[in-house]
């Protein structure tokens, strides 16, 4: 016990100059770690997770699945993709993002018959721009437009907006405490009506952080809107130089959302 | 702030994609389902007056064919082809949750109907089917009518679904077109098609593809999603071997194919399988055509002028002709069905693709269409077999394909008569070949549909002669017959001796006579035959004309029938009066309730049951109402159902639980103590107690009924007493719980085939005179009473002296016997029905057998040697080691294999219902008996005999064996009045 509590001291005494920056942003060794709310949801295009304040260049590869499984129903549909995403950090406190589902993958059952799908996923663009920063807090608003590049939908062309605000605090070096408040609207265009639907969110979650190469990440999500739920959602983060590895999960546990399960693994190259 | 032209841009676009939606996919509600099937138009002069829609107010608005259903409130369709009959809102029928599915499809004028029901669905599920819930008449004429329907998915309220009718003026069918709209938050897997049900005994579906044609993949619904293939169409026609059949099939009006799949239970036909996430939508468009021919041909061309206007392409019409040795007329299926396949005659029957098949005109001769420019082989069918296969190659439009010359056959002119008066009989002629190597010359099936014959003599569902049976209508009849050596046996009944002759059939014209006796005393007087369930063409699931269904009465010379086609009223009696038949038989009407939805979950069991099926009768039968009158047996437990019936009887009720442990078919339950998975190695509760056998006793909400309400159940069903053992297990089961319920033995005939109306049969004690004078309530009270005894021909008479000194018969009467009562029994048979023991059985257990009875040398006898036993037995000895009431059965017969439970419950446990037989007769039944690869089962009956053996022609007309039993006698063996349930140990 003695050698647990000298190395967990070791892993957190005098770390927070080297890995926050002012405003509570990770930098230095750390610069690679993921950071903000865990990025992982059940909406389309992971909408309605919230974004991480901190601007950052960076691209990546994400593994992405979700899935139903609903046996009284005789339900059941599973879902992953493969995201190619990235970030640019225009100027300090002002990034650009995207995130491309470049292969979808889809089964679905219904009782006893089942197909499959592989199509081209959605397109997600948006820009997060900082609006305060103190010491060891910042917060940005954060804009993501769905763009209609989806074949998921036969015939139709999903399309959606999001507007929201999201912030991130250091207390302390190894804490950091975000949270994220936002609505969207979504719809599709195509030969049937477009089908507009709003939703909101609330999001909070802290992140331990004893090292520069570690985090684990525990937020709880609230959704309104179509499907309204509590979620919690934890992840994994690690840094390896500048690549940073994020394993997440969510899972809703109140509400109208069937989710059993969502999770992705992420891999980024910090520039 | 930028974001704020984005927001405004993206509802822009929403709403301006919503404005630009097609047809009905904008959901809106002013919104028009469009016009179905654009590129398709028919060409047609000076019809267009006679394009109508109508709302059915009358029976005679209904078009005609034995599976017309159209009632009040209903809508119709007409012009100068086709009448199309839709299910008005609020109607249920078969799988269709509340109207709007496509109920009747005939060629105008004719009564042709052979559609049971056309219904659209996404999936296998119930809460898969659409459901309606508004309506618009559409009259656009001259151009247009059309019926546009709007309502939900059965259990997803937010996927919204919208349907057009149409019908144009030189339409030779309907043109539909259905759109669905995933509203949900789920992605959905959706099969749009329609659903076709068949039921097994009627049209046939029928697709073009290698191997495919009438011959589909077997499944269950586990397997389901194998079976899906694409095809250019699906075709189907009646089979009932009479006039009044028609063809239909069904194309897809945008595309080259359809996705489905086909049994003679149900097909479905649609789009393929797709994953439709929310805000998606599918649009199905499809023509179903109708044709006034025998086989599948008349529909199947037009669906292929369907095709060649939205696929491009091109089919050539082809004309033969056939021609019989002898030139007999052709005109009938059975003489001559001509299938045509895509291939060469070095191309294997698994890789030809059937495209149509034609039944040639009275004079011989047959036009087809096919598609153009490729090889066929066009093959021949007659009397159930290939008979002549000839290759072309690239065939063109107006090629002659030339002659088809068939084998001869021998037309044998059938006589029988009553050897007292000479007189003319009605009866059913068995042909049945005298060997197997005989057999295999002859037998034969529809295109390997149905049931295979030896000698396949006509379809087996249909008319007679239907698969190896012939009608006799007033002791006269003519049919073909294969070349052969044949068994012919002529049966007019229980009552009557039996005949045979064995016959060489040679070509051209040749004659047998019969001479049949009435077997004097062998009927009780104020005894009535009476077959509880019976069903005819108006049952989905058979086909069988009302002349030769009522001639089948006759033939078994019942007394009493009661009509009980599967969800629809019918009544019979115009069909006795027209035969001249209605001085000695009586019809009643009736109804079997057939679920068809499942809704019913079980404890311990995730998939949604239905309640299996009741007989209900007597009901008033009224064809302007939707199911003639029927009840609307969906959705609701059984006590909730017999509520419903309760106000539709015209008399004395009657209702009787059918089948009761019969397996379930395509999901669907056909007896409600199966489907309740009833461990009767426990006793009823007194009330709902959660539990499966709690459900059985539970009285539903709004009724006044129990679940188990019911007055009577089928102990024998079927003539091969196939489940016997089964069905009479759960009766002495109901027995031992006090449930005094009056146990009966019905045919259940759907056919001349599948059962002989009347055998088995109930000989009711009652002061009822069939004829004119009969009556019903009398006669249903008898029933009730239990003064019922259960035959295939065997006639039990018994008695006990009860302890006011009156000799008292079986019933549900309950009464105190005479001290050292006896149990006195008579037991008769005609000379045909071997009966070689009586058995007695108290609370449950056969508690004694007499054995070693003497079987008569002859069995085709006239003469009046029928008593087989005359037994009188101590009564105490038979309720040795009971303590408390007993009620006891008789039973005379053969000797019945031991059986026992080895499982087959709830989770493959144990539940008191014997399941498997001693197969490798070690005298105990154990796991050695079950076969490799099960763990229980099979529950065997007895071995058919060989000829030469006691009951060898007995099963060459039922396939089982002799069987009778009594109702119960109750007594009052503790002599406080009433009957004590002995319960599942039976008192011991």
């Amino acid at each position: 016990m003695r050698a647990l509590v000298a190395l967990a001291l070791l892993l957190t005494s005098g770390l927070t100059p080297a890995l926050a920056a002012p405003g509570g942003c990770v930098t230095g060794d750390a610069a690679a770690l993921p950071e903000g709310p865990v990025a992982v949801g059940v909406s389309v295009a992971d909408l309605g997770t919230g974004r991480r304040p901190c601007a950052r260049t960076e691209v990546g590869l994400a593994v992405r699945g979700a899935g139903i499984i609903d046996t009284p129903q005789f339900y059941g549909n599973v879902g992953a993709q493969a995201v190619l995403f990235g970030s640019f950090a225009w100027r300090p406190g002002t990034e650009v993002f995207a995130a491309l589902e470049a292969i979808s993958f889809g089964f679905t059952q219904n009782a006893t018959l089942t197909t499959t799908q592989l199509t081209f996923g959605n397109l997600t663009v948006g820009a997060t721009q900082v609006v305060y920063q103190l010491e060891r807090l910042t917060g940005a608003v954060t804009g993501r437009l769905l763009a209609p590049t989806s074949f998921e939908i036969p015939g139709m062309r999903p399309l959606g907006i999001e507007v929201g605000h999201s912030f991130i605090a250091r207390p302390i070096g190894w804490l950091e405490l975000h949270g994220a408040l936002g609505a969207e609207v979504t719809a599709a265009l195509g030969a049937a009506r477009g089908d507009p639907r709003f939703g909101g969110f609330l999001l909070g979650g802290a992140s331990l952080q004893p090292t520069s190469w570690f985090a684990f990440v525990l937020d709880v999500t609230g959704r309104v809107g179509r499907v309204s739920s509590l979620s919690p959602a934890a992840a994994l983060r690690f840094r390896i130089g500048a690549l940073g590895l994020d394993l997440a999960g969510t899972l809703p546990i109140v509400g109208n959302d069937r989710h059993d399960f969502a999770a992705a693994l992420r891999a980024s190259w910090r520039f | 702030m930028a974001l704020k032209p984005l927001l405004g841009a993206l509802l822009a676009a929403a709403l301006v994609s919503g404005c630009r939606a097609e047809s009905c996919l904008s959901a809106e509600a002013s919104c028009a389902v469009a016009s179905p099937c654009p590129k398709v138009a028919f060409e047609c002069a000076g019809l267009s007056e006679q394009l109508v829609i109508e709302t059915i107010a009358s029976p005679s608005q209904r078009p005609g064919g034995w599976n017309a259903l159209g009632a009040r409130g209903d809508v119709k369709l007409a012009n100068a082809f086709a009448e199309v009959v839709i299910a008005g809102l609020g109607t249920q029928n078969y799988l269709d949750p509340n109207g709007g599915s496509l109920l009747d499809l005939s060629p105008r004028g004719q009564p042709k109907d052979v559609v049971n029901d056309v219904f659209q669905a996404v999936g296998i599920l119930p809460g898969d089917a659409v459901r309606y819930e508004a309506a618009r008449v559409i009259d656009e004429r001259p151009s247009a009518v059309a019926l546009e329907l709007r309502g939900r998915l059965e259990g997803r309220r937010d996927v919204l679904a919208f349907t057009r009718y149409e019908l144009r003026a030189c339409d030779r069918g309907v043109r539909v077109r259905t759109e669905l709209i995933n509203g949900s938050t789920d992605t959905e897997l959706w099969s749009l098609v329609d659903g076709y049900y068949w039921s097994g005994r009627e049209a046939l579906p029928f697709t073009p593809g290698a191997g495919f044609g009438f011959t589909h993949p077997s499944f269950n619904l586990l397997t389901i999603n194998g079976v899906f293939r694409s095809f250019p169409y699906l075709a189907a026609a009646g089979h009932s071997g009479d006039d009044r059949v028609a063809s239909l099939a069904t194309a897809s009006c945008t595309t080259g194919t359809l996705e489905g799949f086909n049994s003679d239970q149900v097909s479905a036909a649609g789009l393929p399988r797709t994953r439709v996430p929310p805000r998606g939508y599918q649009v199905f468009e499809r023509f179903i055509a109708v044709a006034d021919t025998r086989g599948v041909s008349g529909a199947v061309d037009v669906a292929l002028e369907v095709r060649r206007m939205v696929t491009g392409e091109a089919f050539a019409t082809v004309t033969g002709r056939v021609e019989r040795a002898g030139a007999q007329a052709a005109g009938s299926e059975r003489e001559a069905s001509v299938l045509v396949s895509e291939g060469r005659a070095s191309t294997s029957e698994g890789e030809r693709v059937p495209w149509t098949q034609v039944v040639p005109g009275a004079d011989g001769r047959f036009t087809a269409r096919v598609p153009a420019g490729r090889p066929y082989v066009v093959e021949v069918h007659s009397f159930g077999r290939k008979v002549i296969e000839r290759a072309f190659a690239d065939v063109t439009d107006g090629q002659d394909l030339g002659a088809f010359v068939l084998p001869s056959t021998g037309a044998v002119t059938f006589r029988v008569v009553d050897e007292a008066t000479m007189q003319g009989l009605d009866a059913e002629l068995f042909v049945v070949p005298v060997d197997p190597a005989e057999r295999e010359q002859v037998v034969g099936t529809l295109h390997g549909r149905f049931t295979s014959c030896a000698p396949w003599l006509g379809t087996p569902a249909g008319a007679s002669p239907a698969c190896n049976r012939v009608l006799v209508r007033g002791g006269a009849a003519t049919a073909e017959v294969p070349l052969g050596r044949y068994f012919v046996y002529a049966f007019h009944g229980p009552f009557w001796s039996l005949a045979r002759e064995t016959v060489t059939v040679r070509p051209g014209a040749s004659a047998l006579a019969f001479r049949l006796a009435r077997l004097p005393g062998l009927k009780p007087a104020g005894a009535l035959s009476a077959d509880f369930h019976l069903h005819g063409a108006a049952s989905f699931d058979s086909s069988i004309p009302d002349v030769d269904r009522v001639l089948s009465f006759s033939a078994s010379d019942l007394d009493v029938a009661v009509g009980t086609d599967h969800d629809v009223v019918y009544d019979y009696d115009p069909t006795v009066r027209a035969l001249g038949l209605e001085s000695r038989l009586t019809t009643l009407v009736g109804l079997e309730t057939t679920g068809h939805i499942p809704f019913l979950f079980i404890p311990n069991s995730s998939f949604p049951l239905v309640i299996g099926h009741y007989n209900v009768w007597p009901l008033r039968y009224d064809p302007s109402l939707p199911r003639n009158g029927g009840p609307d047996d969906e959705l609701v437990e059984p006590g909730l159902l017999f509520e419903r019936t309760r106000p539709l009887f015209t008399g004395t009720p009657v209702i009787e639980l059918n089948h009761p442990w019969a397996l379930a078919e395509f999901g669907r339950d056909l007896g409600f103590p199966r489907a309740l998975a009833m461990d009767l190695r426990k006793d009823l509760p007194a009330a709902d107690d959660g539990s499966n056998l709690g459900l059985y006793v539970r009285t539903p909400a709004g009724a006044t009924f129990a679940n188990d309400g019911h007055h009577a159940q089928e102990v024998m069903n079927g003539s091969d007493n196939g489940l016997f053992l089964q069905y009479r297990a759960f009766w002495w089961y109901v027995l031992n719980q006090g449930r005094r319920k009056v146990g009966t033995a019905n045919s259940d005939s759907h056919s001349l085939t599948d059962n002989t109306a009347g055998l088995p049969f109930n000989l009711v004690t009652t002061a009822a005179v069939p004829g004119p004078a009969f009556d019903a309530n009398v006669f249903n009270r008898a029933v009730l009473e239990g003064r019922v005894l259960g035959t295939n021909g065997p006639i039990i008479e018994a008695t006990i002296d009860d302890a006011t000194g009156g000799r008292r018969s079986y019933g549900t009467a309950v009464f105190a016997p005479a001290a050292g009562a006896t149990v006195r029994v008579t037991v008769r048979s005609a000379p045909w029905v071997p009966v070689q023991e009586v058995r007695f059985v108290v609370n449950g257990l056969v508690v004694k057998r007499v054995g070693g009875l003497v079987v008569p040398a002859d069995p085709f006898a006239t003469g009046d040697a029928l008593v087989r036993a005359e037994l009188e037995v101590p009564l105490a000895e038979l309720t040795a080691g009971v303590t408390g009431d007993a009620w006891l059965v008789i039973e005379a017969g053969r000797p019945l294999l031991l059986a026992g439970d080895l499982g087959g419950g709830q989770g493959g446990g144990l539940d008191g219902m014997p399941d498997t037989t001693d197969n490798d007769g070690d005298g105990v039944v154990d796991a050695r008996d079950v076969a490799p690869g099960a763990r229980i089962g099979p529950l065997a009956d007895p071995p058919l005999p060989r000829d030469g053996e006691p009951g060898f022609d007995f099963a060459n007309l039922t396939g089982g064996y002799p069987l009778a039993f009594t109702n119960p006698f109750f007594l009052d063996r503790t002599g406080d009045g009433a009957f004590t349930a002995p319960g599942a140990k039976g008192g011991r």
